[in-house]
């Protein structure tokens, strides 16, 4: 006997990052969902968009690794709240889903914020994936890691809302064609605004704040 | 291996789909578009992994690849992507539109005839 069932998989999934939708539209929060490969420089990045935007929202982080607390110290210093969650404990979970997006919402205490960032966990794979309810998708990726990588990983640019190219400073160094990184990436996403930076540095670090900005006042 | 968490929604909604208490599943029907990050073998490990002593244990896992369409939006054309390079094959346009490639679907699923049998006999004796 056959049961014809036709439901989206990820259905459930997806119901739960509507609530957070509804939630946060409610509250008047902008949420940013922060996805890379790891070591890609994310957490210096937020290190020093929290530093510059704190004074303008009132922010807190949400960071997402399989193992270690690493990340989430280094962001508490910003002096921002901030909830680390583990996937290892719950089978090693490449990415965070919206179920374990609204518990986390949970323990931010939403009604003193306005600006939520997610730090996703280091994977280009899974986590464009899973819808959480956020405002705006970001990936980033960094020099070192060869402008194929659009390319290898086309969902995630595909639903990407900007894309980050860090460590710039390294061009030096590197046989990397940054024009052939840009191409790639507009290849998949056509309209995607691309900030080209170096976190350490500072360089091309204000286009990022300025579009991060904009983004977050056309909701607050 | 994001794979594994998405097989245990498919087992969550086969589960919830079963005619009856001690139904077994033959046979799991699945879309699944080109745009999508499942890779089918190893979600179809993942399945054979997380299916063991369910009513789903041993079932067949069909899927079926969904191609990835889009329709352009300055010369309306509707073309299959071959790769994922989003420029129209016939105007070069990178307005395009994605009709199809995202699905991550159950389609259906099949369940062994002997267990209804056994059921529409009713065995309440059991």
């Amino acid at each position: 006997m056959e049961i014809k069932v036709v439901k989206k998989v990820l259905s459930v999934n997806d119901a739960i990052a509507e609530e957070i939708r509804r939630l946060l539209r409610e509250k008047g929060v902008f949420m940013i969902n922060l996805m890379s490969s790891p070591g890609s420089g994310k957490t210096l990045i937020l290190e020093k968009t929290i530093s510059a935007l704190k004074k303008d929202f009132r922010i807190g982080v949400i960071v997402g690794d399989i193992c270690t607390t690493r990340d989430s110290e280094r962001l508490s210093r910003t002096g921002v709240p901030v909830v680390q969650i583990n996937t290892e404990p719950f089978g090693g979970d490449c990415h965070l889903a919206a179920n374990v997006i609204q518990g986390a919402l949970s323990e931010l205490k939403l009604d003193k914020l306005n600006f939520v960032i997610i730090e996703n966990v280091g994977n280009l794979v899974c986590p464009a994936e899973f819808e959480v309810g956020e405002d705006k998708k970001v990936v980033v990726l960094s020099l070192p890691e060869g402008d194929d990588k659009p390319l290898k990983y086309p969902l995630m640019f595909r639903v990407a809302n900007a894309a980050i190219i860090n460590k710039v400073d390294l061009g030096p160094y590197l046989e990397v064609d940054k024009k052939r990184f840009v191409r790639h990436i507009k290849q998949i996403n056509p309209e995607i605004p691309i900030f080209e930076m170096s976190a350490k540095t500072g360089t091309g670090f204000k286009p990022w704040l300025n579009w991060l900005k904009k983004a977050a006042n056309a909701k607050i | 291996m994001h794979e594994m968490s998405i097989a245990m929604d498919v087992l969550k909604i086969v589960e919830e789909h079963l005619p009856s208490h001690g139904a077994r599943v033959k046979k799991i029907s699945l879309k699944v578009g080109k745009l999508t990050a499942v890779i089918p073998d190893s979600f179809k490990f993942c399945m054979e992994a997380i299916t063991k002593d369910t009513a789903a244990e041993g079932a067949e896992i069909a899927i079926e690849e969904v191609p990835l369409r889009v329709e352009c939006e300055d010369c309306g054309a509707e073309s299959e992507l071959l790769e994922p390079l989003f420029i129209c094959p016939k105007c070069e346009s990178l307005k395009l539109r994605v009709i199809s490639g995202r699905d991550l679907l159950i389609e259906s699923i099949e369940i062994e005839e002997s267990d209804m049998e056994e059921l529409g006999h009713g065995d309440q004796g059991r």
